[in-house]
């Protein structure tokens, strides 16, 4: 621990973050690509070498394989970063050192040490699924966020695999599970993703689904029924209490990542909807406050592509298109540039948000796609499937980095041969995307790649207190 | 002596200051910090005043010794706590009022031990009139309340200092360990008390 000068990753301001070093080593989690259970092989946690200097750019240098099997690892983050900086409850002697790493599938929570050796991390330390519900109540851990009084974490559903899902608080120390964190959860029954306006005591979480309707591949039928998720919650982060529904629209289904503005001075964030039973469309949808209350509009609308039959898997071919499927967004650290990754047509999107409420759209790049298959110019003879999916962003803006596999499940139903994990680096310039020809990571067949978190933090862990 | 440890617990930014940078950056003025600043004053004057009343008052039917050695076990009891485990506060947020703010400095100085560490200034012997004559409470409070200006005027000057000087990025570069040296800071008050109960503040 220093004793004169915070962690130095972490940063009063988003502006102050953009001017940090660049990263040199990412970490992603890859999921056994059968579950583990026939195979036997357990989840692991990639190390990429990101440094464009070192003889093992773009390569996996450490693959930490965990000793149980069946977690299906999906999405992470730190134990501590910028908003240690808060004032309200400043710890800046904490250090960004630890990933959390929850199993979606099986409840367990890794904790990661990436000190010793950044290059080769440990695990230190497991909680157990039994002691996770015994504390808290909830099930199927998925988003991970530093916040400044503790490590809060999404969670889907209970031990039934039922609803109600929400959110739980790890301690920020001893990682032990406190229970959960709503104090009234008002109408909220599904849960996803969330995060906050944090100088405002605002906390905004999304729907996807409960564990059964998620777990066994998405399910038509509820799908046509309109059964999943299609609003975001506003709550006072302070209170812990339910203040506001936000409902997108009946037509709507599935509400994922949420990305509030980094300033923490603006009172806005964009929201990615999935499909829209009337079109097959997904969209983008701006929250933003209106007088006392917050308000959401769609903003950008992103629609399918017609494709021919024999190219598209079986749930999908009465519809005789490619539905952009929309599954995660990006917001870069300045709070001007939306990257927005649709996994069915394999495109990755970048918009100027600078007038939140009139996205400009300036680039766009492919990569994978159900119908089109689109290469990589490193080996432009070979077809890529699955898309571009989940996307983070370097925190000078600069590099956009993206993996390909959705969720176990649910990859089988819209790429049915299986997905080949790849993980494509795109620079954004002021000339728009391209991708960077040296950086084409291929994963085992036996494992697919999801979340990325960059070596001292990225535009989706860090909160801000200052502007 | 009051005025200087009033002017150590304004350098810790857990304090108090650090909030003022930030609600004056939230509302894009000085008036923020000024107005902040003053509710922090109100909470640290009144979490140290309160210690005082309550040690003077215990004063009055303890001997001095047991009053001397109970505050330093105390004030060992804190420090050993922020030299080892220090924690942080769950129940707060960011968008607060007068009243909040005044709150929260009283418990933020408390959970500290700020008004302990006076106490060894104030003088056990003076709170407790064993011997000597007993120090008047409104005397008491004096101490305290100077102690607290201490406080304020370090308190304001770092503030808008950093807020129209020298900006965010001081916060990365210089932002000492304070739990480590508050910590210390106890314990050297407990041993001050213990070593040297009949002079302490005199």
């Amino acid at each position: 621990m220093k004793f004169t000068a915070p962690d130095p990753t972490f940063y009063p301001s988003a502006r102050l973050a953009m001017e940090g070093p660049r990263e040199e080593l990412g970490y992603v989690v890859a999921l056994a690509a059968d579950g583990g259970s026939a195979s036997g092989n357990p989840d692991a946690l990639a190390v990429i070498d990101l440094n464009p200097d070192s003889r093992e750019y773009g390569r996996i240098i450490h693959w930490l394989a965990t000793p149980t099997i069946g977690d299906e690892f999906h999405h992470f983050g730190w134990n501590a970063c910028s908003s240690a900086l808060c004032p309200y409850a400043p710890h800046p002697h904490l250090e960004r050192r630890y990933l959390v790493i929850p199993g979606i599938r099986s409840s367990r929570i890794y904790i990661v040490d990436t000190k010793a050796n950044p290059r080769r991390p440990e695990i230190v330390k497991q909680i157990e699924p039994e002691e996770l519900v015994r504390k808290t109540g909830y099930t199927r851990p998925h988003t991970v966020h530093c916040g400044p009084d503790g490590i809060y974490v999404s969670a889907l559903g209970n031990e039934k695999g039922e609803g109600p899902g929400g959110i739980l608080i790890l301690d920020h120390f001893s990682f032990e599970p406190l229970g959960r964190w709503e104090m009234d959860r008002g109408p909220q029954v599904f849960a996803y993703d969330f995060w906050w306006h944090i100088n405002q005591d605002i906390l905004i979480s999304s729907e996807w689904g409960l564990p059964w309707m998620l777990e066994d591949g998405l399910l038509p039928e509820q799908l046509m029924k309109g059964a999943y998720g299609r609003a975001l919650h506003v709550w006072d982060l302070r209170k812990r209490r339910h203040l506001q529904t936000l409902d997108v629209g009946e037509k709507q289904q599935m509400v994922l990542e949420v990305r509030p503005a980094h300033d923490p001075r603006k009172s806005y964030g964009f929201t990615g909807v999935v499909i829209s039973l009337e079109d097959l469309s997904s969209s983008v949808w701006l929250w933003y406050r209106d007088g006392e209350n917050w308000a959401i509009r769609k903003v950008i609308e992103i629609p399918a592509e017609p494709a021919k039959e024999e190219d598209l898997p079986p749930l999908l071919k009465g519809f005789r298109a490619v539905p952009p499927v929309l599954t995660d967004l990006d917001l870069s650290l300045d709070d001007r540039f939306l990257y927005l990754s649709c996994w069915g047509t394999g495109e990755i999107l970048q918009y100027d948000v600078s007038e939140p409420m009139h996205p400009k759209r300036i680039s766009s790049l492919r990569l994978g796609g159900i119908a089109r298959r689109n290469a990589h110019p490193r080996l432009p003879q070979k077809p890529l499937n699955g898309g571009c999916q989940m996307v983070e962003i370097s925190r000078d803006g600069k590099r956009v980095y993206l993996t390909n596999s959705l969720y176990r499940a649910w990859d089988e139903q819209f790429y049915p041969e299986g997905i080949q994990g790849w993980m494509a680096l795109a620079h954004a310039g002021e000339d728009g995307l391209h991708w960077d020809e040296r950086f084409l990571v291929e994963f085992p067949q036996t494992h697919r790649a999801h979340q990325i978190r960059l070596q001292g933090g990225d535009c989706s862990t860090d909160s801000f207190c200052f502007p | 002596m009051a005025l200087g440890l009033g002017a150590f617990h304004g350098l810790n930014p857990a304090m108090g200051w650090l909030f003022a940078v930030a609600l004056g950056y939230q509302e894009g003025c000085r008036r923020a910090i000024f107005q902040a600043v003053g509710a922090l004053f109100v909470g640290h004057w009144l979490a140290v005043g309160a210690a005082v009343i309550l040690f003077w008052a215990v004063g009055a039917w303890l001997p001095w010794h047991w009053i001397a050695a109970g505050a330093a076990v105390l004030l060992a009891a804190f420090g050993f706590y922020w030299l080892l485990r220090a924690r942080h506060p769950r129940w707060v947020g960011m968008r607060v009022g007068f009243r909040d703010l005044v709150f929260w400095a009283f418990l933020m100085a408390t959970a500290h031990g700020a008004g302990l560490m006076l106490l060894p200034v104030l003088g056990a012997v003076g709170l407790c009139g064993q011997g000597v004559e007993r120090l008047p409470l409104g005397e008491a409070l004096g101490v305290a309340a100077v102690h607290s200006v201490g406080y304020w005027v370090v308190a304001l000057g770092i503030s808008l200092f950093v807020f129209e000087k020298i900006g965010l990025s001081f916060l990365r570069k210089a932002w000492w360990n304070l739990d480590a040296l508050w910590g210390t800071a106890l314990l050297l008050a407990a041993a001050s008390l213990l070593l040297f109960p009949q002079q302490a503040g005199r």
